[in-house]
């Protein structure tokens, strides 16, 4: 009992228009090389236009996001210790998102699926890992942590 | 016989379940697609009907339906507005040196609000309620330190001491 002349429904596409991710991705990486140059050139340490951490004003404690600017400019000065000690978990944070992008790149290259980019379990872990890096980098103990 | 709605938003149908078999098989038809079977009172989706969800679980159909309504893996989705909304929260507490997390903490409510809305009208849909709360929390305890330092006389154009 096949209905003769069926319409019939379009194919589902899935995914962004390559476009649009092209675009935000270059909108995103000119955003990030000019911050990045910004604080290259003008060391955080010393010049002042840089917005002061509310949260480390308010209270004088650490934020998870203290230091991170230096910690750029440290890393992009090639002292990835010192880097370290102004905020680790901005600098692995960096990292873990490069690494991905790189392999997020290489799938979509070879044309294979690549899924999500950031995927709730990572989210919730990195809630986890800066809360407890959070706490633990306002204690004298751990205050390799803190810039 | 079945009627869909396409993802076009046109309706189509009714067809036989080996019509729609052979859409879900052309990709045109997914496990999320609204389907109306004859004598239903209302349209549900292709993923919930027990003859199909097989089709969605990556097996091949069995001839006889399976008892179970429970919905595949693949009809749920996580919300990507709960995703976005849980990053903004968490950028707005880790980047509160910038205006207090300004753009991030209302962009967050903003999408976390939506994920929790869409989620809501439609549970079997969407995962990622707990990103939403949690993007809403992040975002809110971000616009707390801001009034917070707002009140006591902080605000982030003071000079810069080098403490940031």
């Amino acid at each position: 009992m096949r209905v003769a002349s069926q319409a019939v429904p379009p194919k589902i596409k899935t995914g962004t228009p390559p476009s649009l991710a092209i675009f935000s991705g270059a909108v995103f990486g000119m955003a990030i090389v000019g911050a990045g140059a910004v604080v290259f050139f003008f060391n955080p340490g010393t010049h002042r236009f840089y917005p002061v951490c509310m949260f480390h004003q308010l209270t004088g404690l650490n934020c998870p996001g203290c230091g991170s600017t230096r910690a750029l400019y440290a890393l992009l000065h090639g002292n990835l210790p010192l880097a370290l000690k102004d905020n680790s978990l901005f600098i692995f944070t960096g990292a873990v998102l490069a690494a991905r992008g790189a392999w997020f790149a290489a799938k979509h290259f070879l044309r294979q699926p690549a899924g999500q980019f950031l995927s709730p379990k990572m989210l919730w872990a990195f809630l986890v890992v800066a809360g407890v890096f959070t706490v633990l980098r306002n204690f004298q103990a751990f205050s390799f942590l803190s810039p | 016989m079945y009627k869909i709605i396409g993802h076009d938003g046109k309706e189509y149908g009714p067809v036989t379940g080996e019509q729609l078999r052979q859409w879900i098989a052309q990709n045109r038809v997914e496990s999320r697609t609204p389907v109306f079977v004859d004598g239903a009172k209302d349209w549900t989706f292709v993923g919930l009907l027990p003859e199909f969800a097989a089709l969605f679980a990556g097996g091949v159909l069995p001839a006889i339906a399976p008892q179970t309504i429970a919905p595949p893996a693949q009809l749920r989705k996580t919300n990507s507005f709960a995703i976005t909304g849980m990053v903004c929260g968490i950028l707005s507490l880790t980047l509160c040196l910038c205006c207090g997390g300004i753009p991030f903490n209302i962009l967050g409510l903003i999408f976390s609000v939506i994920a929790l809305l869409q989620i809501n009208e439609n549970p079997q849909l969407h995962e990622g309620r707990g990103m939403a709360i949690a993007g809403i929390i992040l975002s809110a305890v971000s616009f707390l330190i801001l009034l917070f330092s707002m009140a006591s006389g902080h605000s982030h154009i003071i000079i810069n001491n080098g403490q940031f």
